[in-house]
């Protein structure tokens, strides 16, 4: 019996492994057909260790949702635990009286792997509860497993209870069958399996009415079918969405830290920077194939398990459009897979010979552009997945905002906006394909500086009203930045140009004033930073205004900068120092909560309305300014600050970011919209942010309802312009201009 | 040539052929002794450029409404002239032709003067008076972004930093309160005509000429007054 036991479980344990591990490198080889990894960006091994013990052993973000956090986490213990109680499954192969060394036999090691088998169990019914509630049968687009693989799915949950109760079950039997060698004159071997095995004890006594001998066969069975179910499982991990098991370890070790927001990678072919002031002749600009991605990338895609936490707090997804971050992580992945063969046939062909052995339907595969064409009317992205001329639809791509909601939620880090960013840059740079309105905003950045295509010479006219002179460089004659200034004033061209933002900047400026900060702006120096140029993915308009910003700032010997703009922050803070730009850099929010801090301003005149604050994703999400905001709108007397529901992290995009700003909103419904009836329902009169590209959107929303006479006096306005209506009241310019 | 996508086109490889300088989107031209120079406007209307063409012939397009056409006083005559085609420029083949239906009004990108509609317009009911003006005046009919989104008008009327840029003679801007992406598509019209209710919209700053009331009472009369002098 002990032998037939033995071979049957090793020709299974051999097979099933080698099948598995088969697809595994399959895989692997797969990923060496991709790019590699951005030459610099080596993973920091103390950032990486910490981020394995926080997301994979902690299960960080996964416990930011609590049901499905708890029951994940019950599920993840509950299979690292497992392993103990497989190991002596296999063990048992071997000896029927195999137990771990030392603890093996002590009651309490019984106890806590039968309560964490226990724990997965109730997990599953939870996850049962979770997908029976959450189905994308009643709740559609808004079910967060709406266009995931829903039959993998249901079988995952039935594969994890049958390896739980096999094991259970096979321990039960074993109980009886050492029972039964107990009676037959062999009482000196040790006992196991007799104490604090509560589950499988249960077992146990539900076999033993069967008698002596059928346990032992019993015991036998139930072993080599647990072994086959779990093995069984393995090989359909390695050949499902379930993958993660395995990927999301180097992916979560491999990924951007602190996390892929804030500063976007520049480009890179081969591993190497690409300069774009002599750019060599076979550099890739961007993603234009699926190879085209680092391996980074395709572990990106495999790893998604589909869990939907990233749709379901996309801003192009809850507005109806075609993009749906998880969806296009899966049909890159699926399409990864398609195009699998012909990829490794080329790359594995050898020097000089053709490719052999493809199959038609990768080859067909791979003839697919990646991205589609603009008005591909057979373009879809519904319950049956994605469809149309290209692997990605040009609107599924055209419509991320980059706000980041999906990298903030992805438990196991995927950078979904670099990946779009990255297809962007190939379809700008090498097709020349986009949004054709916004090449109006790409022509002015490129001849005028600024996105509408005012010119330099209006920068200085925001300043005017003011009571006091704004000290511009240059102006005295200084080529340098005196030393009694503090601060660099960057301006930016909505601060300068728009007139809701003008405001914006006069309420900064008469605050900085107030407040005894001396600051210089540069004036006609300023030029647009190149955000929304590097978000549509024209990284050669980037990099010729960075290096041309850069290049000012150092001549005047910049040091600190102060910015009103959310989007100027990210891009002087995190990604000049790409182009060697190296400066401390301040939002006004953190600047003016530090001065009230340090009671260099007082509010004093009280400001009664109630407030929503609106987090800017590229202050909040992507740069973690989240108090300094709200410490300003705190201090106000009078003020009372409701948050809306969606709100921080999970901040909902304005709709602007992205270029999104500079492009027609004709799909779906409008994110603005969305976002301002929030702020809205909170009964706000003042709805306050810190970028002024959301305040636009957020003024276009609350002017619509106006229109139909609801939201009546609710006025959208930056924070520094409540705090200014406190320390100086006399300034207070209360009617906010509609935009049109 | 007129400084369209197409004369633009065909004025470049007209001068490449002639060896000649080119100047284009030109607002004016004047020959000095045999030299051609001509003023263009650049950063959105903030300076005026004038440039001269060193080598002749010179070749120079002209914004759409810069100048009005005469009529020339040579006559023409046909020439015939016989050109060899590529087979490869017969590669393709023109299956059907579809023309472009017509809404009667002068194209909007070119017309020399344009009425357009904002917000203020109300609904899509509310723009019919925007276009019963421009067809007093036989006038181009335009649409802020707030106006083409709400779907009153369709969007390939949208004046702005995403829809037209235009240039006309005459733009009278209703119901438009004038934020920035709206002025990057008109602020470099000649004499600009501004109607809203309220005196704080930010377009009166660029306006020659301001009318501070509600669109649905001055339009009107401003029709009944064309048709009255129109007799």
């Amino acid at each position: 019996m002990m032998a037939v036991r033995f071979i049957l479980g090793l020709l299974l344990t051999v097979v099933c492994l080698g099948i598995a591990g088969r697809r595994l490198m399959f895989l692997y080889r797969l990923g060496r057909t991709a790019q590699p990894l951005q030459g610099d960006r080596r993973p920091d091994t103390g950032a990486a260790v910490k981020a394995e013990l926080l997301e994979v052993a902690g299960q960080r973000k996964l416990l930011r949702w609590t049901v499905p956090g708890v029951a994940h986490f019950a599920v993840f213990w509950g299979f690292m635990v497992l392993l103990f109680t497989v190991l002596e499954a296999f063990g048992g192969l071997v000896n029927s009286r195999f137990q771990i060394p030392f603890f093996g036999n002590w009651a309490w090691f019984g106890f806590v792997e039968d309560l964490f088998a226990m724990l997965c169990v109730a997990a599953i019914a939870a996850f049962v509860a979770i997908r029976i509630k959450e189905a994308p049968a009643g709740l559609g687009r808004r079910s967060r497993f709406f266009g995931s693989h829903l039959g993998p799915a249901w079988f995952v949950l039935f594969m994890i209870f049958n390896v739980v109760w096999t094991l259970l079950a096979y321990r039960g039997a074993s109980i009886n069958a050492q029972r039964v060698n107990e009676l037959a004159g062999t009482p000196d071997a040790p006992l196991k399996f007799l104490q604090g095995a509560f589950a499988s004890q249960w077992f146990a006594s539900l076999f033993h009415p069967l008698g002596e001998s059928t346990n032992e066969i019993l015991e036998t069975v139930l072993l080599l079918l647990s072994l086959a179910v779990l093995l069984g499982f393995t090989i359909f991990v390695t050949y499902s969405k379930h993958l993660h098991i395995f990927l999301s370890i180097p992916n979560v070790a491999f990924a951007r830290r602190p996390r892929a927001l804030g500063a976007l990678q520049p480009v890179y072919s081969g591993g190497k920077k690409v300069d774009f002031e002599d750019p060599g002749d076979d550099d890739l600009m961007g993603v234009g194939k699926i190879e085209d991605f680092t391996w980074k990338g395709l572990l990106d895609f495999g790893t998604c398990t589909e869990c939907g936490r990233c749709q379901s707090q996309c801003p192009a997804w809850n507005t109806d459009k075609p993009l749906s971050p998880k969806v296009l992580m899966m049909t890159l992945r699926d399409h990864a897979l398609a195009k699998a063969p012909y990829l490794l046939a080329t790359k594995e062909a050898p020097e000089g010979t053709e490719p052999t052995g493809i199959p038609e339907a990768a080859a067909t595969e791979a003839e697919k552009p990646l991205v589609g064409p603009m008005g591909d009317e057979s373009a879809r992205v519904d319950e049956h997945g994605v469809s149309g001329e290209g692997v990605v639809p040009f609107d599924m791509l055209w419509s991320c905002t980059t706000c980041g909601a999906c990298v903030e939620q992805c438990p196991v880090d995927i950078e979904h906006v670099d990946h779009i960013v990255d297809m962007r840059r190939y379809q700008v740079l090498m097709e020349s394909a986009f949004p054709e309105e916004a090449g109006i905003m790409l022509r002015n950045l490129e001849h005028a500086g600024d996105p509408w295509g005012l010119g330099a010479s209006m920068r200085l006219e925001w300043a005017e009203p003011l009571d006091f002179e704004v000290r511009v460089f240059g102006a005295a004659g200084e080529d340098q930045i005196p030393d009694d200034v503090d601060y660099l004033y960057w301006v930016g061209c909505a601060g300068a140009l728009d007139d809701t933002a003008k405001r914006t900047a006069r309420a900064v400026a008469t605050l900085l004033h107030e407040a005894g900060v001396e600051f210089m702006v540069l004036g006609e120096g300023e030029t647009c930073t190149g955000d929304p140029a590097r978000r549509m993915g024209h990284e050669f308009l980037f990099q010729m205004l960075a290096m041309q910003n850069v290049e000012t700032l150092n001549e005047v010997g910049a040091k600190r900068i102060v910015v009103t703009c959310a989007h100027c922050y990210n891009t002087l803070a995190n990604e000049y120092p790409q182009v060697g730009g190296h400066y401390e850099v301040v939002h006004h929010t953190t600047l003016l909560a530090r001065l009230v801090a340090e009671k260099r301003l007082t509010p004093v005149a009280r400001v009664d309305a109630s407030v929503t604050y609106h987090d800017p994703c590229y202050l909040g999400r992507h740069n973690r300014i989240f108090a300094a905001p709200r410490e300003v709108l705190g201090a106000v007397p009078g003020a009372t600050l409701t948050e809306m529901p969606r709100t921080r992290e999970r901040s909902f995009c304005c709709g602007a970011g992205g270029a999104r700003m500079w492009m027609d909103e004709t799909l779906g419904t409008r994110i603005n919209q969305n976002r301002a009836d929030e702020a809205i329902e909170t009964s706000a009169s003042l709805v306050t942010a810190a970028c002024p590209f959301c305040i636009t959107m957020l003024s276009d929303g609350v002017a619509q309802r106006q229109q139909e006479g609801r939201a009546v006096g609710v006025e959208v306005t930056d924070v520094a312009e409540v705090l200014l209506r406190s320390i100086r009241p006399d300034l207070a310019d209360a009617a906010a201009a509609v935009p049109d | 040539m007129t400084s369209g996508p197409e004369g633009k086109d065909v004025a470049a490889r007209v001068a490449v052929r002639l060896n000649a300088g080119i100047i284009p989107d030109a607002t004016k031209v004047s020959v000095d002794g045999g030299t051609v120079s001509a003023v263009q406007t650049v950063f959105a209307g903030r300076f005026q450029a004038t440039s001269q063409v060193l080598r002749a012939p010179a070749v120079v397009t002209m914004r759409p409404n810069a100048t009005s056409a005469e009529a020339a006083p040579a006559s023409a005559s046909v020439e015939s002239v016989d050109v060899a085609v590529s087979d490869a420029a017969k590669g393709a083949k023109v299956d059907s032709r579809e023309p472009k239906v017509s809404s009667g009004r002068p194209e909007l990108t070119d017309a020399a003067m344009v009425v357009a509609g904002g917000r203020g317009v109300g609904s899509e009911d509310g723009f019919g008076v925007i276009e019963k003006t421009a067809d007093a005046l036989g006038a181009a009919v335009g649409a802020s972004r707030t106006v083409t989104d709400q779907h009153w008008a369709p969007h390939e009327l949208q004046v702005g930093q995403t829809g037209k840029t235009v240039a006309p003679s005459l733009y009278l801007a209703a119901g438009i309160s004038g934020a920035i992406q709206h002025r990057a598509g008109m602020q470099s019209s000649k004499t600009i005509v501004v109607v809203n209710k309220d005196a704080k919209a930010p377009l009166f700053q660029i306006a020659d000429f301001g009318v501070v009331g509600d669109l649905h009472a001055v339009l009107p009369a401003l029709v009944d007054e064309v048709a009255k002098r129109k007799g």
